[in-house]
């Protein structure tokens, strides 16, 4: 604090000239002690009634005589004083009943007559009892200051219900009667360990690298929170300070009751004066009050917000049936509540699409920050427009462990160093209200999937087995109708019929069987040494009897053996050879090879020159109850399940079965291979 | 003029319904596609009766009905298609019948459709 205050110095002025004209004697120069800066420092020099007012010098500017005096609280007079030679010097000391307040000096080149130092002793109380007045009437404008920036203060904390705008009246009203003293706020951070900024009278470069100060160890502002006592805890000409030009840095804990929940920190490029702590003192505790007001009164608006969008989520379920792109549009909303309520911004991100934007918005957050979060659920610090905040993100993935499937992250992002653990809850919960209803859609769709499937597949095996039914009934009808007559012949033809017809049924059956087998994993093996070239040509024996005019050949030499189940490898075989036949409507060669590989595999090709396989069929033919969609398809529709299952029967025995070629109207050739160590 | 048509791709059935032309007393004529089917009634002239499978290669359906019905007197349905029905009221088709079908009622049918056809003989040709 200045010497002189703007207020006072017309007085000083005053005096000091005054004084000058009434001795008519060389130099006159007032020096006053300063106790904030705590040294004596030249305030006004006069000659011949005119005065210079002075700014306060560096340290301890006065030496020798005024030293003395000051110290002596007596006059003293001296014949040299360093770099005055020559010249007298009197000092005489202004003093009250405790203090000494300065000194009043008087230089002449000449020595001075005892009535001269008699008249300079005679001025000194007129002196010091305007500079007291001075210190008075400064100290009465201070207090009254004070007394109305408490009230101002007070009036802010109480009538702000918000943290940040409250905090930030309180630091305004503080720097405005210290000049020169920077005041910021920090509360408690969510969790402990930290406390964080809430609020600053103006800005400072050093207030965006101390967002958060952690708590612990030894500098004043965990000794502060320790003490939660109102006590202005001090360090003068700490490093990290300087580097911002800071000389002196204070912080008074600020307390509800015995605990500390934040701090007010003030900061000056010169020492902080006693009153100024004092003032700084009883402003905390004057702000603790409205600040732990306004605190509170926002977390339990916080509270009421997450209450309440809770409640809002428990009324409202999302639709049943969701579908995942749905569900995360009615995130997006919950997401904008959700920020709302915990006073953050809350996002949706959904995986971007190759070459175009996400269709529900992607969060402008910094790539990397949200990859390190995006795989679990974790916060990290991250920056946006150059100020440093947290993010959480909660991944948004819902099926069981290793049939995930990710729809998203919902991402919160705060000024604050750490996330409020009631935020994180809502957040999470809400997160699972999606899942769960996500989860739902997507049974239900699965389970309507899979009726749908039931009933067509109900509908193919009831037309499949209408058409042996028709030969059966009608041919058993028409034997007791006596249609075309009750010929031996015609009897026999007429079993002979019913006879193949019951045998299809079987057939369709026991596809109906595998197929389940299949799909319960059931479908077991009776391995043993078999000869493929053997069993290829029981295979075309047995279709060669059904389909007179296909010409079926083998190609094979010596034997072909593996280790594989013969009756299943059998199906397999007649499968494909039916299949080649079944779609060469017209007649013509199937041709069946059996070619032994290397690491004793064994593969086997089904050659046919019949309709081939459309190109958008060639995947499909291997699933269940799918059959060639050809236009000019021939022969026996049947139930779309001999390549599912033969390809089964392939696998199961460890080897592959693929279309190997086909062309539209040429025909086609399927290979399967078997055995071998692979 | 007692030629019945018969379209149908399977073997068995096809021979089972021939037995029941022949039985009620017709001249069966065999196609197992829709084209074989139209070719063979161009080629026959008249036809009384024509009994369809709705669902044989090339050409099927609503078309073969359609085909068939602006050149021979009576079209019949025998198929295990579920639009049969809908297919036959479309068409004016005489009788529609579900596979696995009534020996004696397609009987009957025929019967009265081949007494019908002769005496219808000499008056205009149906048209669809």
């Amino acid at each position: 604090m200045r010497a002189v205050r703007e207020a006072d110095a017309a007085a000083i002025e005053h005096a000091v000239g005054s004084a000058s004209r009434v001795l008519g004697l060389g130099r006159l120069s007032l020096a006053l002690w300063d106790p904030g800066l705590t040294r004596l420092s030249v305030v006004a020099e006069a000659r011949a009634g005119e005065v210079r007012m002075l700014a306060p010098a560096g340290p301890l500017a006065i030496d020798g005589v005024g030293d003395r005096a000051f110290n002596l609280r007596r006059t003293v007079v001296g014949s040299e004083r360093p770099g005055e030679r020559g010249r007298v010097a009197v000092a005489v000391p202004l003093c009250d009943a405790e203090l000494t307040l300065g000194i009043l000096e008087l230089f002449d080149d000449a020595p001075l007559a005892e009535a001269d130092v008699a008249r300079l002793e005679a001025l000194a109380p007129l002196v010091t009892r305007v500079v007291q007045h001075s210190r008075l009437v400064s100290r009465l404008d201070r207090e009254r200051a004070i007394v109305a920036a408490l009230a101002d203060v007070r009036a802010a904390a109480t009538q702000a219900t918000d943290p940040g705008r409250c905090g930030s009246l309180i630091c305004a009203r503080l720097e405005a009667i210290l000049p020169g003293v920077r005041v910021s706020l920090y509360v408690m951070a969510p969790g402990g360990g930290q406390v964080e900024y809430l609020a600053a009278g103006s800005e400072q470069a050093w207030l965006a690298e101390w967002r958060a100060i952690p708590l612990g160890g030894d500098n004043i502002v965990t000794r502060a929170v320790v003490a939660a006592d109102f006590e202005p805890q001090r360090t003068v000409g700490h490093q990290s300070a300087a580097r911002y030009g800071m000389l002196d840095s204070v912080a008074v804990s600020l307390c509800d009751g015995p605990h500390a929940f934040g701090v007010l920190i003030a900061s000056s490029p010169q020492r902080i004066e006693p009153e100024a702590l004092e003032l700084l003192a009883t402003s905390a505790r004057a702000a603790s009050v409205g600040l732990a007001l306004a605190l509170g009164v926002d977390a339990q608006r916080r509270a009421e917000r997450r209450a309440r969008l809770l409640a809002t989520l428990a009324l409202a379920d999302p639709p049943d049936g969701v579908r995942p792109e749905a569900a995360l549009a009615w995130l997006r909303g919950l997401a904008r509540s959700a920020g709302e309520a915990t006073s953050s911004r809350c996002l949706l991100a959904v995986p971007g699409t190759p070459g175009g934007a996400t269709p529900l918005g992607t969060p402008r957050l910094g790539e990397r920050a949200l990859d390190a979060v995006q795989r679990a659920r974790a916060s990290a610090q991250a920056v946006r427009d150059g100020q440093p905040c947290t993010l959480l993100a909660i991944p948004i993935s819902v099926g069981s462990p290793g049939a995930q499937l990710e729809l998203g992250v919902l991402t919160m992002e705060t000024n604050s160093r750490a996330i409020d653990p009631e935020d994180e809850a809502l957040l999470t919960t809400l997160v699972g209200r999606v899942a769960a209803a996500v989860e739902r859609g997507r049974l239900a769709e699965a389970r309507k999937r899979a009726e749908r499937e039931k009933d067509e597949v109900l509908s193919i095996v009831a037309h499949e087995l209408r058409t042996p039914i028709t030969s059966l009934q009608g041919f058993a009808a028409a034997s007791l109708a006596g249609i075309g007559g009750a010929s031996e012949a015609r009897t026999r033809r007429a079993f002979e019929i019913i006879e193949r017809q019951a045998r299809r049924m079987g057939g369709l059956v026991s596809d109906l069987l595998d197929v389940t087998r299949i799909e319960r994993g059931q479908l077991e093996l009776r391995r043993e040494r078999v000869d493929l070239c053997a069993l290829s040509r029981e295979a075309i024996e047995r279709v060669s009897a059904t389909a007179p005019r296909h010409q079926i050949e083998l190609h094979a030499s010596g034997e072909a053996c593996a280790h594989v189940d013969p009756t299943r490898v059998e199906q397999l075989l007649l499968n494909l050879i039916g299949n080649a036949v079944r779609y060469s409507p017209a007649g013509g060669p199937v041709a069946v090879h059996v070619v032994r590989e290397a690491a004793g595999a064994v593969r086997v090709d089904v050659r046919d020159r019949g309709v081939g396989v459309l190109p958008a069929d060639r995947a499909r033919i291997f699933e269940r109850f799918q059959r060639s969609a050809g236009p000019d398809q021939a022969g026996e529709p049947g139930l779309g399940l001999g390549l599912y299952i033969a390809r089964e029967i392939a696998v199961r025995h460890g080897g592959t079965l693929w279309l190997a070629e086909s062309e539209v109207g040429r025909g086609s050739v399927f290979s399967f291979r078997l055995g071998g160590e692979a | 003029m007692r030629r019945v048509l018969i379209v149908e791709d399977d073997a068995d059935i096809s021979e089972l319904l021939t037995l029941m032309v022949v039985d009620a007393g017709g001249e069966p004529l065999r196609a197992f596609a829709g084209d074989e089917a139209v070719a063979a009634v161009a080629a026959a002239g008249e036809v009384a009766v024509a009994i369809v499978d709705l669902s044989v290669p090339k050409l099927k359906g609503a078309a073969l009905v359609a085909a068939l019905a602006a050149q021979v007197t009576h079209v019949v349905v025998v198929s295990a298609a579920r639009d049969a029905e809908l297919v036959a009221s479309a068409h004016n088709v005489r009788a529609c019948f579900t596979k696995p079908f009534d020996v004696q009622a397609l009987r009957r049918c025929l019967t009265e459709l081949l007494g019908d056809a002769q005496s219808q003989r000499d008056l205009p040709p149906r048209t669809a």
